[in-house]
């Protein structure tokens, strides 16, 4: 009897299959262990995990690690991917035009168009015009609503008012006559006078129904065509917000500037194509698809794709001690966004969305230095350590001990930097691919889109389900359940949309409602795993078409996904695909493939041919530990 | 008899329970706080006990659940569901600076809305329970 163990070091996670033989071929499973990778892929850190992975499995066991015979490990697939967003577009404000923002309470209801004045010009101000009162911060509201009110008596026309605290409604609450106040208005002190200016502020519910047509505004401010035109951009960063106030300026303008972002240049094996990344991911994708099959990406220098290419081969150049002039990106996915981003020149910080494309790239070289890895561990440990099976193939061993598979089996490795895949034909031949974007790039279009700057709680969201605390005891999930808390919960929690995670509820600190935030995570995770699983399978089906696969097992850590899995499977289904998550050996879900490939390997090699029958019968599970 | 109650017909408000001690400028910021976010507070006046007892008394009496207490020393913020020696802000003399009692009315007004509270390091520690 020997005991050997698998070991997979992934881009993530370490894992390790313990395995008891006769020799004969016969084999047992007896336990597993899952721990998170130390370092980068391929490099010596890495033992620590491994060594730890190691002495997790062996506790189950009640053995030392000296009574292990040998550690096979996987030749692991050298690929890194890595993730960047390109912004295209950008709104500026070149002369202070417009204020469009959510005060959570702004005063007074309707529309009032007149020209700007200071509180303090009020009493001299001249009878025969419309005025919009500018009230800043110095000036306490009942002060404010004061002046208002004697101007207003002596006959003076007030249709408006800007304050810059938030104290709209204490304002509009003193007045004799109701006027639209928007508050909150940060940079009151640029906002010029003597110019022609209107206020809206819609009923609660509402969002502003003038100021946000472009048509409404030419109308208000008498603008010919070519002004209209230009007034198009305010309209639209003005769609939806509660209160807006837009103003005239002499050389008053609004831009959408469009960004340079560069160009790629993809060089595939028989063709090339250029394109601008400002034409968006559709025609990247499509001429990505046309180049196919593509030998090399370029990016141009300076930009944020340039950058993250150069930062892929470098840390895949170290990795390999190779020039990084032989390290080429391979694959790219490009994504098309919408991200909310200051406006630059805003008067009350408010956002416009502009349009990005968020891209990530693959690179892959020829082997990682895993001997050298091996070496080290038997010296450490004095076990022999054996490299051995391709990954892909290791894969897919582990992958057919899921009940209700046999070959010809197409596995989909939803990962974190890479989705790959793999096909294997009822004659034992393997075919696989990579391709850039994964779990690392649904989290980068999380956090950039809700605008979160915050990574660590873009990859909770994209992880957990939402609720929204709805009183001090309880919580609506997402689902419409409702949950009630032992205890009040922590203030910071209420009223907000909170992640439900393991260790309890992780409010988000943006004023986006509960199913704003849902869609935006599934259509991320739409638009980067269900576009690649489709990518993946037609490079590696017969002849392209994907229904020619029957059977497609999930596996790697976004299959443990709570809706991804259900999104290719729906996907899959037009195709006529049986698409499921593995389970490996019948009890790891969809981990521990690869390891507990390794070790079926083995036994393959006791019994010198290469029989896919191992797979299932006679397997004993261990149990995870 | 209950129907003919003169309560009965009052607009729903979140109660302040205020011992002559409190100065009007406390009642007036929090006042002012609520009434930003729109929504009606009612005050009234009392001979004896200590703010947190008052602030209990208040929200148990309030048809929006929510009740403040006041004296010169402290301002508590209490909710009808909250045990009575857990309220939900407790604010000693010291901290009751202008722009902490806004907050406090606002806050209460927020919690009769459901909407995020507005925090700050003086309103989180005063919190009677310890959150990490």
């Amino acid at each position: 009897m020997t005991t050997i163990a698998g070991v997979d070091i992934g881009n993530n996670s370490t894992e390790v299959a313990i395995a008891r033989t006769n020799g004969k071929g016969d084999l047992q499973v007896l336990s597993s262990a899952l721990v998170r990778t130390v370092g980068i892929k391929g490099t010596l850190q890495n033992i620590l995990g491994v060594r730890d992975a190691l002495d997790r499995a062996i506790k189950s066991l009640g053995i030392s690690l000296q009574s292990l015979d040998m550690v096979l490990l996987n030749e692991a697939t050298p690929v890194i991917g890595d993730v960047a967003m390109e912004t295209i577009t950008e709104t500026v404000i070149t002369e202070s035009a417009m204020i469009g923002h959510n005060p959570s309470t702004p005063g007074g209801l309707g529309l009032g168009c007149g020209v700007t004045i200071r509180l303090e010009k009020l009493g001299k101000a001249s009878l025969d015009r419309a005025w919009i009162v500018i009230i800043p911060g110095t000036v306490d509201f009942q002060e404010a609503a004061a002046r208002i009110n004697r101007a207003a008596a002596s006959k003076v026309t007030i249709v408006g008012a800007i304050a810059q605290k938030d104290d709209g409604v204490l304002i509009h609450n003193r007045l004799d006559q109701p006027i639209p106040i928007v508050d909150e208005v940060r940079h009151i002190d640029r906002i010029p006078v003597e110019m022609p200016a209107a206020v809206e502020v819609a009923a609660p519910g509402r969002s502003i129904y003038k100021l946000s047509n472009p048509y409404d505004i030419a109308t208000l401010f008498d603008l010919d065509p070519e002004e209209t035109r230009h007034v198009v951009p305010i309209a639209r960063a003005l769609m939806g917000t509660r209160s807006a106030v837009v103003i005239k300026t002499p050389r008053g303008d609004i831009q959408e500037r469009r960004i340079p972002a560069g160009k790629l240049l993809l060089m595939g094996k028989n063709r090339k194509a250029e394109v601008e990344v400002t034409d968006g991911a559709e025609a990247i994708m499509a001429q990505v698809k046309r180049v196919a099959p593509l030998v090399e990406i370029r990016a141009q220098q300076g930009t944020n794709a340039g950058g993250m290419f150069e930062k892929v081969r470098k840390v895949m150049a170290d990795l390999t001690d190779q020039p990084v002039t032989a390290v080429r990106v391979q694959d790219i996915i490009a994504v098309d966004t919408l991200v909310p981003q200051t406006v630059v020149g805003c008067l009350a910080g408010e956002c416009a969305l502009s349009n990005a494309v968020g891209l990530a790239a693959m690179v892959e070289t020829h082997k990682l230095p895993m001997q050298r890895l091996a070496r080290k561990l038997k010296e450490e440990t004095g076990i022999p350590v054996c490299v051995g099976g391709v990954e892909a193939e290791m894969a897919i061993l582990g992958a057919l001990t899921t009940p209700g598979t046999k070959p010809p089996l197409a596995i989909l490795d939803l990962g974190g930097g890479s989705t790959d895949a793999s096909l294997i034909k009822e004659s034992g031949d393997i075919r696989s691919i990579h391709l850039a974007g994964a779990g690392d790039m649904v989290t980068l279009l999380i956090d950039k889109e809700l605008g979160l700057e915050d990574l660590g709680l873009a990859e909770q969201i994209k992880f957990y389900p939402l609720a929204k605390v709805e009183s001090l005891f309880h919580m609506r999930h997402e689902d419409g359940t409702v949950q009630f808390f032992p205890e009040a919960v922590d203030p910071r929690l209420f009223g907000r949309v909170v992640v439900v995670s393991d260790d309890g509820p992780i409010p988000i600190p943006i004023p986006e409602p509960l199913p704003k935030i849902a869609s935006i995570r599934k259509e991320a995770k739409q638009k980067v795993f269900v576009r690649n699983a489709l990518r993946a399978l037609e490079h590696i089906a017969p002849a392209g078409n994907i229904r020619l696969i029957h059977f497609v097992a999930l596996v790697g850590g976004s299959a443990l996904d709570f809706e991804i899995p259900g999104m290719i499977t729906d996907v899959l289904m037009e195709y006529g695909v049986v698409t499921g998550r593995a389970n490996v050996r019948g009890i790891e879900g969809p981990r521990n493939a690869v390891a507990t490939g390794l070790v079926l390997s083995q036994a393959n090699r006791e019994r010198g041919k290469f029989d896919w029958s191992v797979t299932h019968p006679n397997i004993t599970s261990g149990r995870q530990s | 008899m209950v129907s003919n109650a003169p309560e009965y017909y009052e607009r729903p408000a979140v109660l302040i329970f205020k011992m002559p001690s409190t100065t009007s400028d406390v009642i007036r910021e929090i006042l002012l706080g609520i009434e930003e976010e729109g929504i009606p507070a009612k005050v009234q006046e009392k001979q004896s006990g200590l703010p947190v007892n008052l602030a209990k008394d208040a929200a148990d009496g309030s048809s929006l659940n929510v009740g403040i207490g006041t004296s010169a020393a402290e301002v508590v913020v209490h909710h009808r569901d909250l045990p009575l020696d857990s309220p939900l802000f407790l604010l000693g003399a010291e901290k009751l600076t202008r722009a902490n009692l806004r907050c406090i009315g606002a806050n209460a007004a927020r919690l009769v809305k459901g909407n995020p509270l507005a925090l700050n390091d003086d309103l989180l520690r005063s919190a009677t329970r310890n959150f990490p």
